[in-house]
């Protein structure tokens, strides 16, 4: 009723009363205030995010851990610190703990030839001088002394080469424990308590052990320079990106390469030279909606045309590329990396015979270095039969797939190999046992010839090059319009044909816009990681590639690999690579940024 | 798009002393291909949709058309008979017999060899009156003796009154059929060179006592008589005793008086082989069996003529050799009526027999005992024709036993029966559901399923578990639908917010300093957002709601963290439609007295709403598409449920964690996620199309 008053009130008198007037205004204004403050929210909301990113990331890659040494420093040198040591004291040390693996050891550090090369070839070669001590020069490595070899390691190789090799070789330190940075910074005390003792009597527990000492190392850092360098392992302390960074670059370096010349010129094309056609509406709206489509459905697209359908092109097949003769040599190369112990380096004429590889000689080989010459033969690291199958598989080029079937119970599964089933009993994420890995073998001997794969850098970066092909033509596009008619007029009214006007003319001044608009977007693809999933990046990898038609790991599959993983220290190492990733794009904006600050030309 | 031409004025403005010089052909023909060249370029988008649609397409097509998977892996279903090349996939028989072994696989299915004869037939060799025995055994009896009935009994004689009264003793009234005639041969080994013919009264004296070959004949040698004979319970035996001594079989064992010696000096034999092998390398023996077995063993045996006749199919015909008999097989209606099978198979003898009787070594039966047995059938049956049968569509087992005669006969139609009854079964173990056998044929493999995944199993099924072939994609979409919505209703209010404190509140300074922090969220890796929402926003959620109630891998936490991506998205194209709106209408606002709040929400917004919907639409289509994140934090395995702290596998997570494992080409899993990809493709592209037809036809003009 006091409703209907009022409305006639106002009526009656058009105008609120001075008194209602401001106190309905200083409600608006109150209202008003709200709003501004619900706007301010959401900024901060995004701003507190994006801090809360950094810093959950920084949190993780940042800590305390909790280091053990295999063996103590101090028990090899009666005492006295490493760098005490000499370097034929430092290689007499590595050669009386590693045994076999010396050979691998020089290879990796000395070593001057090819690792296809190295069995075969002169201590003289290796070393690459021709006057070192004539007894040995002409001698295979192989059949020197241990005592000899040592001596050459310690000779070539610098001191602190050798102290890292005794440190990751023999001392084989293991994290046992970490922590994150704000519990480092909030209650290092307790952690500290917790580490030295809980913490250790349930790794000597473990692994029955007793009087291990344990290291405390405060503010460690996941990330170092080591962490950049090295390949992967499937110890988080021990692995690295650097397979990881080198692939991502590979797939840096296609995009740029195809994506740049297809998206620009579709570019000129539609701002240039397109009517008002239907073709060239169609061109321009299709642009437009594949820059909406989702990732994941480019990396299908790519899965099936370049993995699948032009695998002969992108796996290098029809270049002769790695799939020219293979032969014994080649194949002990390529799987002589997923082993720690020395397939390389056994002694028998087999390695050194070129022939085209059959089944029978395939066999030989694997029966003498893989079943018989090592008979404990141990992967790199703590890796279960995925890796290993995965490992072999990028070795050997195909493809390998592990397919679990039947029980559930007991976790039995396939290996499936080019249409051949083997199953075996065991459980992922157990150790392999000897027969198990023997079988696999032999199952990988079967094949006589190597599928193509096309599972390669070319393949995951042509698919990236379709996925942001239509961002760099809309940048390019609005580069290209934003030059003046003015400047092609003129050009025109100088005598140029419309070509020799968008080179010289209208494309120098577009530079700028278009290099942001590219390089922005090869930082989208470089951070983009479910094509790569899709079109199948290896997850275990440790070889570098080398070719466009290598097989790969990118940096955000491994940050990937490593969040799934459910040990804590995988989540700190993706930490650190996430550090790496973003840094990479960082670089890569603040290039676009200094160019168009630069190089942008007003008009 | 230029909209103005310019004219081509080269060919003008070049001059030398020899009049103009036309470079334009020239120049055109450069301008030509440098022209294609970049259209080419441009037409690559449209390619890339184009491959986009038929990849998807077609890969989908495959998934609910499964004939190809087993097309494709035709090498694999050939390794497993070397005859059999085709195969096709028969739903609805159930694999009654345990696996004999053996795994096939078709995709990534695995099939276990179950059974490759679809039916089969077993022919026992007891004897004629062993096989009546056995076939009108008591049950008790049988049981005893751990046998079972057979369906058939074979003879090479009518049966016997006492048989018939034992059958019916238990119920079988047996219903005779004939089959075919077989002639008894009386056969000497083939070092004998001395007996070539005898008569049915020197037949009588050799198997009716006498001592030696001298007694029958003279001229033949001094030596004695081996006789090797089929044993009492074969019905050659009783044949032969009904032909040469009216039935009386003590004649034939103790012809002579002395029953013991005359006993010891004949060799029996119920198995017709031993007899053939006895006979051939002992030169002073003499034998009889039937006409088939000699036809096998013509180089170790010698026939013996009967009065001068030898046997054949015209002698026996016309019933000039003495020694000829019928051959029957004998079932019961009841026994017909219960298993199928045997009716089918004794349909399929009737039909058949003329064809392989000659080759096996007897003689067809008159047209008049063929039709005769027929009609037996039909009466049995109570059918009035005899249907055609086609035995690979005969499943069972079918059990015949009694005389050795009619075994290598019915052996003979057996083997026919079962071979073209081939059929190699498979059990599905993952992948298909129900039974889907695989049957052999001629040329080629093709598999009919009844239960391939349909399109309305497809979006209607609430279950995705590819194990057992359920392929519901709902509980993919419903995760998907979650994230995204948990996304939109954190990032909409606050892109909206963000966008409106940039555009109408933010000083240009402040302006320059968030827009690029703004830009920065929008250029992060997802994969790295991927991580914030696993190691951060989860343990969050955990810690206020409780570890109890929050998964930790959940579409809440998942949502959440695509709502951040996402807000840089509408805040941007949001602030961009603000932004456009003309300064005039705000200054109209003013004027009248409205507040900022009131002219933002009034006169701005409303002015910028196809704008924003715009925004809105394309970030739903981001979150929808958005893999990395839900496919770390939001959880593996298809879960339909509305629980937003529970674990979902969406529609995008899915694919990537199926694609990124170890995937086989052409396996189910492989063509799935083409299926989900097409749903997912479809959606995403309205949505985007939807925003675009939005900007332009309700974009307010100013």
């Amino acid at each position: 009723m006091s409703k209907e008053k009022q409305k006639m009130k106002n009526a009656a008198t058009f105008m609120p009363t001075e008194q209602d007037f401001y106190q309905r205004l200083k409600a608006r204004h109150q209202r008003g205030r709200i709003g501004l403050a619900f706007n301010y929210l959401s900024m901060a909301v995004a701003i507190l995010a994006l801090i809360a990113l950094f810093a959950n990331v920084a949190n993780e890659a940042f800590g305390t851990v909790g280091v053990v040494n295999t063996i103590e420093p101090e028990t090899l040198t009666d005492g006295r610190p490493l760098e005490d040591l000499s370097n034929q004291e430092l290689a007499m040390i590595l050669a009386d703990h590693v045994g076999g693996r010396l050979r691998v050891l020089i290879r990796d550090t000395i070593s001057q030839v090819d690792a296809s090369e190295f069995t075969s070839s002169t201590v003289a070669q290796i070393v690459g001088d021709p006057n070192v001590d004539a007894g040995i020069a002409d001698m295979l490595l192989a059949d020197l002394t241990p005592e000899q070899q040592a001596t050459l390691l310690a000779t070539y190789a610098t001191s602190t080469t050798l102290r890292q090799l005794v440190l990751s070789d023999v001392v084989e330190q293991q994290v046992i424990a970490s922590y994150t940075l704000s519990d480092t910074i909030f209650r290092f005390d307790e952690i500290k308590a917790e580490i030295e003792g809980p913490v250790l009597e349930a790794y000597q527990e473990a692994n029955d052990l007793e009087d291990v000492k344990v290291e405390v190392i405060r503010f460690y850092s996941w990330l170092d320079s080591d962490f950049v360098s090295t390949p992967m392992s499937s110890t988080p302390a021990l692995a690295g990106i650097r397979t990881a960074l080198i692939g991502s670059i590979g797939l840096m370096i296609v995009v740029v390469l195809v994506a740049l010349p297809v998206g620009v010129g579709a570019a000129i094309y539609l701002e240039e030279y397109a009517t008002d056609s239907f073709v060239n509406r169609l061109i321009e709206t299709n642009v437009r909606n594949l820059a909406g489509v989702p990732s994941i459905i480019y990396g299908m697209l790519g899965l099936a045309i370049f993995v699948r359908a032009l695998a002969p092109f992108t796996s290098g097949l029809i270049f002769h590329y790695n799939f020219d003769v293979p032969t014994v040599e080649s194949v002990i190369t390529r799987i002589a990396p997923v082993f720690d112990d020395q397939i390389t380096f056994a002694d028998d004429e087999l390695v050194n015979n070129s022939d085209r590889l059959d089944d029978e000689t395939l066999q030989n080989v694997v029966d003498t270095y893989l079943y018989y010459g090592t008979p404990t033969l141990s992967m790199q690291g703590n890796s279960d039969i995925n890796d290993l199958t995965n490992s072999l598989a990028n070795a050997l080029n195909m493809t390998v797939d592990l397919v679990r079937v039947r029980d559930r119970e007991t976790e039995e599964f396939d290996v499936e190999i080019r249409g051949n089933y083997y199953r075996f009993d065991v459980a992922e994420g157990s150790p392999i046992p000897d027969e198990i890995f023997d079988g696999l073998m032999a199952a990988l001997v079967r094949i006589n010839s190597f599928a193509p794969n096309g599972r390669t850098i070319l393949s995951a970066g042509l698919t990236l090059v379709l996925l942001i092909l239509p961002i760099i033509i809309i940048n390019a596009q609005e580069a290209i319009r934003a030059v003046p008619y003015a400047i092609r007029e003129a050009s025109y009214g100088l005598g140029a044909t419309r070509w020799q006007t968008i080179w010289n003319q209208v494309l120098p001044a577009a530079v700028p816009g278009i290099m942001t608009g590219t390089i922005l977007s090869v930082s989208r693809a470089v951070g983009e990681t479910a094509p790569l999933i899709v079109v199948g990046a290896a997850t275990f990898l440790l070889t570098d590639p080398t070719s466009p038609f290598s097989q790969f790991t990118a940096m955000p599959i491994q940050i990937f690999q490593w969040t799934a993983r459910p040990q804590g220290q995988f989540a700190d190492i993706a930490a650190a690579a996430i550090i790496v990733l973003l840094s990479l794009m960082l670089t890569l904006n603040a290039i676009a940024i200094f160019l168009r600050n630069k190089y942008s030309i007003r008009y | 798009m230029s909209k103005q031409r310019t004219p081509d004025m080269s060919k003008s403005l070049v001059r030398s002393d020899n009049g103009p010089i036309d470079l334009s052909r020239k120049l055109k023909g450069h301008e030509l291909i440098i022209q294609t060249l970049l259209f080419a370029c441009g037409l690559l988008s449209i390619f890339t949709t184009l491959g986009i649609v038929i990849v998807l397409g077609n890969e989908s097509f495959a998934f609910f058309n499964r004939d190809q998977w087993v097309e494709s892996n035709r090498a694999l279903l050939d390794d497993i008979s070397a005859d059999s090349t085709e195969f096709t996939v028969e739903p609805g028989i159930e694999a009654d017999k345990a696996p004999s072994g053996g795994l096939i696989r078709i995709g990534q299915e695995v099939m276990e060899i179950v059974e490759f004869q679809n039916n089969t037939v077993e022919v026992d060799s007891i004897g004629t009156g062993g096989g009546f025995e056995r076939w009108c055994a008591s049950d008790e009896i049988l049981e005893a003796d751990e046998l079972t009935r057979p369906h058939i009994a074979n003879a090479s004689r009518p049966i016997t009154d006492s048989e018939l009264t034992t059958c019916e003793a238990v119920g079988i009234d047996p219903l005779e059929f004939r089959v075919g005639t077989d002639a008894l041969a009386i056969v000497v080994s083939a070092e004998n060179d001395f007996v070539a013919d005898v008569t049915l009264d020197e037949l009588k004296l050799i198997f009716g006592g006498a001592e030696h070959w001298s007694d029958v004949r003279p001229e033949w040698t001094d030596d004695p008589i081996q006789l090797i004979i089929p044993g009492e319970d074969s019905g050659t035996f009783d044949y032969f005793v009904e032909e040469i001594f009216e039935g009386d079989s003590s004649r034939l064992i103790a012809g002579a008086d002395d029953e013991f010696i005359r006993a010891n000096e004949v060799i029996t034999s119920e198995n017709d082989n031993q007899l053939v092998g006895s006979i051939s390398r002992d030169p002073l023996s003499i034998g009889f069996f039937g006409y088939a077995y000699y036809l096998e063993n013509t180089d170790d045996l010698h026939i013996v003529n009967i009065e001068g006749v030898e046997p054949s199919a015209a002698t026996v015909d016309d019933g000039t050799y003495p020694l000829s008999r019928p051959l029957f097989i004998y079932s019961d209606a009841d026994i017909m009526g219960k298993n199928p099978q045997v009716a089918s198979f004794i349909d399929y003898y009737l039909t058949h027999v003329n064809d392989v009787i000659v080759e096996v070594g007897y003689f067809q039966a008159s047209e008049q005992a063929l039709d005769e047995a027929r009609q037996t059938w039909l009466n049995a049956m109570g059918a009035s024709e005899i249907p055609e049968i086609d035995p690979a569509t005969v499943s069972g087992h079918v059990e015949s036993a009694g005389s050795s005669t009619v075994l290598p006969l019915s052996e003979r139609i057996a083997e026919i029966f079962t071979e073209e009854g081939f059929v190699p079964r498979f059990i599905v173990e993952r992948g298909i559901r129900g039974e889907n056998l695989v049957v052999p044929h001629k040329a080629g493999i093709t598999v009919q399923l009844d239960d391939r995944p349909t399109i309305i199993e497809f979006f209607t099924n609430t279950n995705w578990i590819p194990a057992i072939g359920e392929f519901g994609v709902i509980p993919l979409i419903n995760a998907t639908l979650m994230t995204s919505t948990i996304a939109m209703l954190v990032a909409l209010p606050l892109g909206i917010g963000a966008a409106i404190y940039l555009s109408e509140y933010a000083s240009p300074r402040i302006r320059n300093t968030f827009k690029p922090i703004l830009e920065i969220l929008a250029g992060i890796p997802t994969v790295v957002y991927g991580y914030f929402a696993l190691t951060f926003m989860t343990p969050l959620l955990r810690g206020i709601f409780g570890a109890d109630v929050v998964n930790i891998y959940n579409t809440g936490s998942a949502g959440i963290v695509v709502g951040i991506l996402i807000i840089p998205l509408i805040s941007s194209m949001s602030e961009d439609a603000l932004h456009a709106v003309p300064v005039a209408l705000r200054e109209a606002s003013y004027g009248l007295g409205a507040t900022k709040l009131e002219t933002v929400i009034k006169v701005v917004i409303p002015a910028a709403l196809s704008g924003i919907l715009a925004a809105f639409i394309v970030a739903v289509s981001r979150a929808i598409g958005e893999t990395m994140i839900v496919a770390i934090a939001a959880g593996a395995g298809p879960n339909f449920t509305f629980n937003p702290f529970d674990s979902a596998e969406t529609m995008t997570g899915h694919i990537a964690r199926i694609s990124g494992g170890d995937l086989s080409y052409d396996s189910i899993d492989y063509n799935s996620i083409f299926a989900i990809g097409l749903t997912l493709f479809v959606m995403t592209f309205v949505l985007n199309v939807l925003s675009r037809v939005i900007i332009s036809r309700f974009r307010e003009a100013y």
